[in-house]
């Protein structure tokens, strides 16, 4: 089989705080059960994608400044002119020749190819 | 395990590597057009007839992404996202797509192939990968370490704590 691509690190992260969905349920009505992860005041998609992707790069022994492109994926984000790429990039050492993307909107993510 | 809520999940791609977590054995997409959760402009987000989008929606796509995808392998291993955690079934919970994605060779073992599903919008995306010998959680935090480590802390502080960020008129919350 020819290799097209591989995984050669991975890492997630989960913020440390948590919220019972039924008080939310309280406040914004509809229902909630369990409890859903929610960021920190200084969290946020920028911080905590740089985490998992530190952890990531961790695991495959890379470099930041070794990346030839940072892809990011999210339903939402900060900004109206989306930028959420380029901003975790600079922060994991990624910049110059370094291709950008952001994938926003939909929470049918297109997996890589 | 519970559900993430706000988090993320980051995976390296190469084009090859000495001991990789997993290898792409393929993809495909499933495009229906039928579009049932959805969210316009300045408003909260909204979903139809959960039962309507299992039999129009969800079992027009997955289905037909999935085996394309795996090509006739079985997999050890699956994870299914979708806007609501009824429609991604018993396989997985409802974090995001790449949380999953990140989270599978954390949990599976070398050589297995696994499946990660993502249904929204319009269709769904798969990608079949198989496991190699860069499995496990060494020489990282894991998802679990980050979910067992939680604390309490109430909505109002929560709200009142955090920035709100308006995307597309909605401020989320």
């Amino acid at each position: 089989m020819v290799r097209v691509v591989v995984i050669d690190g991975h890492g997630g992260y989960v913020p440390l705080y948590r919220v019972d969905r039924s008080e939310v349920a309280a406040q914004q009505g509809g229902r909630g059960r369990g409890e859903s992860a929610v960021p920190a005041r200084d969290e946020n998609h920028i911080t905590m994608a740089c985490e998992a992707a530190g952890n990531a790069l961790t695991r495959a022994s890379v470099a930041g400044d070794d990346l030839g492109a940072v892809l990011t994926a999210s339903v939402s984000g900060p900004f109206a002119e989306h930028g959420v790429a380029p901003h975790a990039a600079y922060r994991l050492g990624a910049t110059g020749a370094v291709r950008t993307t952001d994938l926003c909107g939909s929470r049918r993510r297109r997996p890589p190819r | 395990m519970a559900e993430a809520g706000a988090g993320a999940g980051a995976v390296v791609l190469r084009s090859e590597a000495d001991s990789p977590a997993a290898e792409l054995l393929g993809t495909a997409h499933e495009t229906t057009g039928f579009v049932e959760h959805h969210r316009r402009h300045g408003e909260p987000g909204e979903s139809g007839d959960s039962k309507f989008e299992s039999r129009h929606g969800v079992e027009d796509a997955v289905p037909a992404a999935t085996e394309r995808a795996l090509d006739g392998t079985e997999p050890a291993n699956a994870a299914a996202v979708a806007p609501s955690g009824r429609l991604a079934g018993a396989a997985a919970d409802a974090a995001a797509a790449l949380l999953d994605l990140a989270r599978l060779p954390e949990t599976a073992d070398a050589g297995e192939t696994v499946l990660l599903v993502a249904y929204g919008a319009g269709g769904a995306g798969a990608v079949a990968l198989q496991t190699g010998d860069g499995v496990g959680t060494a020489g990282a935090k894991s998802v679990a370490t980050y979910l067992d480590a939680s604390e309490e802390t109430s909505y109002a502080k929560h709200q009142e704590c955090r920035e709100s960020v308006e995307y597309e008129g909605v401020k989320t919350t």
